[in-house]
């Protein structure tokens, strides 16, 4: 990610966030004057605040422009997404019809333009069938599931 | 000291190192008993359990305790521990690109030291396991696991946040490598630390899985060949 923001490729870059991770319990008293001190001095600060009743849903308390920067990242890498796909589509179509030229008018077309056109239309055909329907920038997800059981685990227990 | 009796205390010295160095002869011990004394997955289950977590060790809660100098308690500042159960979606798999993962807590395996110091911390995913249905892989790997017989997994208590009646306890996973870069350390949360008894049995477990010689005859007999280097 950072490399890909240093080359300009992203819209915006991540902010350098810190985190710290503190309990709600003894949060929630803190003095609210205390607590703009900690942000002046630290704008970049997340606080992650734990208690058992929120579970594994941790609180977090960061300044409001810091997440509106990363609302914006997102909603901007949204619309980034959606201009390549556009675009990549474009260049499907484009490509498209040089391959109905190249296939239609085979004979008519002379032997310098037929063998550029024939191994470009045979590239993004090649590229066709790795990309089936569209670009899309997504992280690969994947549930994880336990291993298998080793021959010793499957031994049956006793009980 | 004459140089064939400096061979001979060396030799001695390896050959002590190699009783502990392959996975530790105590641990076998400690299988022994709890195959032999607790019988049933249900007794070595509310006797193993209950001594491996404790409530989450936070670093602000502990520095000055251990540390005594400031700086050393900077240096040492550790966003959690070897053992520790944590919550994040940060993580990262071996061989992939650098994604995130969907599944949301794992046990640190990394020393406590890594977890300082590396620039990528081990983790193993866990699993919860469920009241019922004894016949799942799940409950026959916890069964195992509650033996220590498993090096590929270990048992886990429910934690404190968990509300589910259903939830029996968890297993870590040791299969796959999994890792957290350090600069997203801070990220993740510590629902629980493992006691000191807890502690010392996981290290038992990731030594004996990544170091351990299961026929050491046949170990040794391999690397004792001559092999011609010219």
């Amino acid at each position: 990610m950072a490399i890909a923001a240093k080359k300009g490729i992203l819209p915006a870059t991540l902010p350098s966030l810190k985190f710290e991770q503190g309990r709600w319990s003894t949060a929630r008293t803190t003095n609210v004057e205390k607590i703009a001190d900690t942000w002046r001095k630290n704008p970049n600060l997340v606080k992650i605040f734990k208690d058992p009743k929120f579970g594994r849903n941790e609180m977090v308390l960061m300044r409001k422009d810091k997440f509106e920067h990363m609302f914006k990242l997102l909603r901007d890498l949204q619309n980034a997404q959606a201009a390549v796909q556009v675009n990549m589509s474009t260049l499907f179509h484009a490509i498209e019809a040089m391959q109905s030229i190249v296939e239609t008018r085979e004979q008519e077309l002379p032997e310098s333009v037929k063998k550029p056109m024939s191994k470009m239309t045979k590239l993004i055909v090649n590229i066709r069938s790795r990309i089936p329907a569209k670009i899309v920038v997504r992280s690969p997800r994947r549930k994880l599931q336990p291993s298998p059981l080793s021959k010793e685990e499957k031994t049956p227990l006793e009980d | 000291m004459s140089p064939s009796s400096l061979d001979a205390r060396f030799d001695s010295l390896v050959e002590e190192l190699a009783k502990s160095a392959h996975g530790s002869a105590k641990l076998g011990e400690i299988k022994k008993f709890l195959n032999r004394k607790l019988k049933g997955t249900a007794n070595r289950e509310s006797f193993l359990l209950p001594k491996l977590l404790q409530e989450a060790v936070v670093w602000k809660d502990v520095k000055d305790s251990v540390w005594k100098s400031e700086e050393a308690q900077r240096e040492n500042k550790f966003p959690f521990l070897q053992g520790d159960v944590i919550g994040t979606r940060i993580v990262m798999r071996l061989g992939e690109a650098q994604t995130s993962q969907e599944h949301d807590i794992w046990l640190v395996l990394a020393p406590d030291c890594d977890c300082v110091r590396s620039s990528f911390i081990r983790v193993a995913p866990i699993f919860p396991v469920y009241c019922g249905n004894k016949s799942t892989n799940a409950n026959q790997r916890v069964g195992h696991s509650l033996k220590l017989s498993t090096l590929k997994a270990f048992p886990l208590p429910k934690l404190l946040s968990d509300t589910e009646d259903e939830v029996r306890g968890y297993f870590a996973d040791f299969e796959e490598p999994f890792y957290l870069e350090q600069r997203s350390a801070p990220i993740a949360t510590s629902y629980a630390s493992m006691t000191v008894t807890g502690w010392h049995l996981l290290n038992a477990i990731i030594q004996e899985k990544e170091t351990r010689a299961v026929n050491m005859e046949e170990a040794v007999a391999i690397r004792s060949r001559e092999i011609g280097l010219h």
